[in-house]
């Protein structure tokens, strides 16, 4: 038993969340794979961008309503004082990214008021939701969840080439993507150098897993929302002409 | 009976309890991801399996592309 605390105990913390990923993934890839690969990928592309947008828009706020429940609790909590520091950071880089898919959308016939006037699906809401009750009320370390899903899985330029050329997408469409496909390794990889820094204790581990798992399954079921749509009749002709 | 079964998949371990969900194949585990996976707390195993039952089980044996979602 000693041996065993002892290997563990070597696991760093970002390489325990990468294992517990790794165990609720495939949920979401399996979701993710039959979007990427049905033959009518085309005519729900715009749907898939107005989800992205409904997470992207809230990323700022919740960012830094993280950060400041984080700077609440830095005078006795050590984590909290860590994190407010990356949060702040890191909301920065976040900003207009919903401005650049508002772009992309519009480039592809969407107009902007529309987009902002539309209801996001309940799937969004108690996805960005629940982050929001977790670092206000619990501990601001569980975004690390949510930014360890969302930004640990980044679109490959060439994924998106192969995906965009099979489909028959313009360019314009993709922007944003393309744009992510560059920052994101790079956001995943300061968000895991920084989960490695901290002094998390099993509760935080814990929260940071629940909070990973609860983004897989809102994501997954927002993604699943479109396919059903789409197989429901409900995204429209106007959408196939607007992506094509 | 039913109630005898359930009792042994509580005492089960973390490897068992979501191998019978259907969360994963146990046999295609490495040894060192059986540790990872029994250090998991009785939370964190609750939730993959209620994931697992919510969503279906995965197809196995496919390439899979990134789920490219991003903030």
């Amino acid at each position: 038993m000693p041996r065993r605390r002892e290997c563990m105990k070597s696991l760093s913390h970002s390489k325990q969340l990468r294992a517990k990923i790794r165990l609720a993934e495939p949920c979401l890839l399996d979701v993710s794979d039959r979007f990427w690969t049905h033959p009518q990928l085309a005519a729900m592309f715009p749907e898939f961008l107005f989800m992205m947008h409904s997470i992207i828009r809230s990323s700022v706020s919740l960012i830094n309503a993280a950060a400041d429940s984080a700077q609440r609790r830095a005078d006795s909590d050590l984590v909290s004082r860590n994190i407010a520091r990356y949060y702040a950071t890191h909301a920065v880089e976040e900003t207009h990214h919903d401005d650049w898919l508002l772009e992309d959308m519009a480039a592809i016939g969407a107009e902007r008021s529309s987009v902002l006037a539309r209801l996001p699906s309940p799937a969004i809401a108690s996805l960005v939701g629940a982050q929001y009750y977790w670092a206000l009320h619990v501990h601001p370390i569980s975004l690390f969840g949510y930014l360890a899903v969302l930004e640990g899985n980044p679109p490959s330029l060439k994924q998106l080439s192969k995906i965009r050329t099979k489909n028959g997408l313009p360019p314009e469409g993709l922007r944003t993507m393309v744009k992510h496909a560059r920052l994101d390794p790079h956001h995943r990889d300061e968000i895991y150098a920084q989960l490695d820094d901290l002094p998390l204790t099993e509760n935080l581990s814990e929260l940071v897993a629940i909070s990973a798992f609860h983004t897989i399954e809102h994501i997954g079921e927002a993604i699943q929302e479109i396919l059903e749509s789409h197989r429901n009749g409900r995204v429209s002709k106007e959408n196939t002409a607007q992506a094509v | 009976m039913a109630s005898k079964s359930k009792s042994k998949l509580k005492k089960a371990s973390n490897v068992v309890r979501l191998a019978t969900a259907g969360v994963l194949v146990a046999k295609l585990l490495a040894d060192a991801d059986k540790k990872i996976i029994e250090k998991l707390t009785a939370a964190e195993v609750a939730v993959l399996i209620k994931m697992r039952k919510k969503r279906g089980a995965a197809p196995k044996g496919k390439h899979h592309l990134r789920p490219n979602v991003f903030v």
